[in-house]
């Protein structure tokens, strides 16, 4: 099994640098930008074709004003006006395969493959400021329509702007492939529902855990495995007339670009989408794949996308080849049908070396010579130019497009070739067909057996229903019967997405063949019950009030006045805890402080002069810290005064020998507890603590302090102490000056200072 | 103002993360699974337990591996 590459930007554009704008950036931005960058002779001279008359001196502000004309209702009809039905082609493949940008390389293969002159339509749009080329830094200042013209000019992104690529269908090829003459047989038509059934599939799974990916947008090896060696994720498809490879990546980049696994900005992890995008957009999934398939990129028909050593990976080409191979099948009437060796001959009179799988590839290989691949060993052995052909052409319309439910295949009578047509589907995702008419179903088509395993018959399914299914059925076969299986992680998943356990029965019981089992119910209820004995809550507001009284009286006065969605819990004497903020009721209470444990925590602990009683500032704490401090400190006698806020009192803790022994039990070293206190009192730990914390000396190890006796002389006025201290005589006769009138006097000088003192009339007595 | 008007002061603590249990015995074996015990930071009832702010996750795998389904409310 090919493994998953990656699942972000990078991957849909195998071997390509990354963007330097950002996925979810607004395309009209892009566009402006990417336009300013480029000379302002050029915007010039775009503004002149327009007739736009500008003042503007700088091209950033020309581009703007280029920009908004394409969101004027008149000037956007009068350049629509002047476009040509090559023009109209390029431009509506963006909406399409719903793509925002395109890269130059795919944008000429698909446009040469419907006998379109692709340079020539892509500059004359570029050069009427209708295409925006992403030019690197270093030619930026080059003109772009010629540019795009450079040899290495592949890598390009084109994008175009918003109003151009939506509404109208593109201008379709004129001369259609040879129908065909005769009867067509054995006709196979796909139901369309294994695309969807698989991204449920995948929905639910990263419903249950996100896919978390590296900074380069692939997948961890945990998360990587879990969806390869899903059996559901990584079977092949049931009904399919060709293999696909790396499936598992397909169904990842399709639910990516139809919105039912997104990335989270936080993590970069892929998240799925909430259930209300089910009811919002299930009945339009189908159509929302197939643009997906269409523009897909990060997966191909081929091989794995990888980008290898020898060169990029193969495989691009054929990524914008389906758009061209479905354009080509919509030219023919509704019910007519073409072999794939008449397209094949209409891609090959059109496009030479269409069926290429890397851009590298000669684009006219002789039609008779083998050709070798880089790496022969990885692809295979070599393909004739007409086996390579007939395999491309299956793959995309008899692989993706038969398993999406866009082409239906039969055989020539005659001839026993391959003939494909566009079913409805096919012909209303390329907007020549009216919508599809919407699938028979019947009513009960769910065998709901006691082992809570669940058999669904596909003909019932829609598109919805298996929205509804995945919610909380764990999908666990999909084959020509499609199995579900309760779990109580399946259930609980259910109970997350917004259902309860009488929603769940319900939906089963309603598409029932026979009345539930009494086991499923029961298994179903106890689940529910033992998903409320456990509640997370990863952002709650906790409100602190001044005493429990105030907290009670809040508590049923607000609840009197409107029921909240979850009700108000009490936590602890003075707490009320509230699922969500937005149900806090503001107008009836008043903020005396404010903590968010989003953000770091606060400064909120005073050192008192002692060094080991530590004061919580109320207005500033918060839980956190009250639970580290315990770790460390004993808590105070309370204070006496009441309360004058909310946030209770000035509180106090001390810090002792026996606290901190407790705290090193706990794990809590010394480099631990001294960040603690730069963070919450700003400074390190104060010299007391510190003197708690030194280690144990080990036995005999440590050196005793010096301790001795002081000989203290005090004098009557500090004056005195002064001219003894500072008169040559008596100087060297005294030590340290201990404070205003007390000096030290060593032993040994005690009789000459005597002596010396008389000398002045003073004299002192031994005490 | 009157006393039906008066607002009532207090202190909101916001982004908080709990654990509440329906019954103080399942908080109990909570805090006794070590792994778990680890990320929590102090029982502030029988039934409510404070979480490492930035554990969410691991709190959650771990309440997961313990056979719970906890409802989730983010």
């Amino acid at each position: 099994m090919a493994s998953i590459p990656s699942t972000g930007t990078p991957a849909d554009r195998p071997g390509r640098p990354a963007s330097p704008f950002p996925e979810d950036a607004d395309p009209r931005f892009v566009f402006r930008t990417l336009l300013g960058r480029t000379p302002l002779a050029f915007l010039r001279g775009i503004a002149a074709g327009r007739g736009h008359e500008s003042e503007a001196v700088r091209a950033p502000t020309l581009a703007g004003e280029l920009t908004d004309q394409l969101d004027d209702m008149l000037s956007l009809a009068a350049v629509r006006k002047e476009l040509s039905d090559e023009d109209r082609l390029a431009l509506g493949l963006f909406g399409l395969t719903e793509s925002r940008s395109w890269p130059l390389a795919g944008l000429r293969h698909t446009l040469k493959a419907l006998a379109v002159d692709a340079d020539a339509v892509i500059a004359g749009l570029v050069r009427r400021g209708l295409l925006a080329v992403d030019l690197p830094p270093e030619i930026e200042a080059a003109d772009p329509s010629h540019a795009i013209t450079a040899e290495a000019s592949g890598d390009l992104e084109i994008w175009a702007h918003p109003s151009l690529t939506s509404g109208g269908r593109p201008r379709l090829p004129a001369e259609p492939p040879a129908a065909t003459a005769g009867s067509v047989v054995q006709v196979r038509e796909s139901d369309g529902l294994e695309p969807i059934l698989r991204l449920a599939a995948l929905w639910q799974r990263t419903g249950a855990g996100p896919l978390r990916r590296t900074q380069q947008g692939v997948l961890y090896k945990r998360d990587r495995e879990r969806i390869e060696e899903d059996g559901v994720l990584s079977a092949a498809v049931d009904d399919a007339l060709v293999e696909l490879p790396a499936l598992p990546t397909l169904w990842i980049g399709l639910a990516r670009r139809v919105g039912l696994i997104h990335v989270d900005p936080g993590d970069e992890s892929l998240q799925a989408a909430p259930a209300e995008f089910w009811t919002e957009n299930a009945v339009h999934l189908p159509q929302m794949i197939a643009s997906a398939w269409l523009g897909i990129r990060s997966w191909n028909e081929w091989a794995d996308p990888t980008p290898t050593a020898d060169g990029p990976a193969p495989g691009p080409p054929l990524a914008f080849l389906r758009p061209a191979a479905l354009l080509w099948l919509a030219t023919l009437e509704p019910d007519a049908w073409t072999t794939l060796d008449d397209l094949a001959a209409r891609l090959d009179a059109v496009a030479p070396g269409w069926e290429r799988i890397t851009f590298e590839d000669p684009a006219s290989p002789a039609a008779t010579n083998p050709r070798r691949l880089k790496n022969p060993n990885r692809r295979g052995p070599a393909l004739t130019r007409e086996a390579q052909a007939a395999r491309v052409l299956e793959r995309i319309l008899l692989g993706g497009a038969y398993a999406l439910g866009l082409v239906r295949v039969g055989e020539e009578k005659e001839t026993n070739r391959r003939a494909v047509q566009l079913t409805p589907l096919g012909r209303y995702v390329l907007a020549v067909g009216p919508p599809p008419p919407p699938r028979p179903t019947f009513e009960h088509f769910l065998f709901v057996q006691p082992n809570l395993e669940v058999i669904a018959y596909r003909q019932g399914l829609t598109p919805p229903l298996v929205g509804r299914l995945s919610r909380f059925a764990w999908w666990s076969k999909i084959g020509a019967a499609v199995e579900l299986r309760l779990t109580q992680e399946s259930i609980a998943l259910g109970l997350e997405w917004g259902l309860t356990a009488s929603q769940i029965l319900d939906v089963l019981s309603q598409h029932s063949q026979r009345a539930l089992p009494g086991s499923v119910k029961d298994a179903v209820d106890r689940w529910a019950d033992r998903r409320e004995q456990v509640t997370f809550y990863s952002a709650a507001t906790l409100i602190e009030f001044n005493t429990r009284a105030e907290r009670d009286q809040a508590m049923i006065s607000w609840e009197a006045e409107g029921a909240p969605r979850r009700p108000f819990v009490a936590v602890g004497d003075r707490f009320l805890l509230v699922e969500n903020a937005q149900e806090i009721p503001t107008a009836r209470i008043s903020t005396t402080a404010s903590r968010d444990y989003r953000l770091p925590p606060e400064r909120c602990v005073a050192v008192e002069a002692d060094g080991v009683t530590l004061t919580l500032d109320p207005a500033r704490s918060d839980l956190l810290v009250e639970a580290e401090l315990a770790r460390f400190a004993d808590e105070g006698p309370p204070p006496s005064s009441a309360p004058s806020r909310a946030g209770g009192a000035r509180r106090k803790f001390l810090v002792s020998g026996a606290s901190l022994d407790r705290a090193a039990d706990a794990g809590l070293t010394p480099p631990i507890l001294a960040d603690w206190f730069r963070r919450r009192t700003g400074e390190g730990p104060p010299p007391a603590v510190r003197l708690m914390m030194r280690p144990a000396p080990t036995s005999g190890g440590a050196k005793p302090w010096p301790a001795r006796r002081l000989l203290i002389l005090t004098a009557p006025s500090a004056d005195l102490l002064d001219g003894v201290l500072q008169h040559p005589e008596t100087r060297p006769l005294l030590g340290d000056r201990l404070g205003p009138v007390s000096a030290v006097v060593p032993e040994e000088s005690i009789d000459r200072l005597r002596i010396a003192l008389r000398a002045f009339g003073l004299e002192f007595e031994l005490g | 103002m009157t006393r039906a008007n008066a607002r009532t002061p207090v202190k909101l603590h916001k982004n908080v993360t709990l654990i509440r249990t329906s019954e103080p015995v399942i908080a109990e074996e909570l805090l006794a699974r070590k792994s778990l015990g680890r990320l929590i930071l102090a029982r502030l009832s029988e039934t409510v337990l404070l979480v490492k702010p930035d554990e969410a996750d691991a709190a959650v795998d771990e309440l997961r591996k313990m056979g719970h389904t906890p409802r989730v409310a983010r």
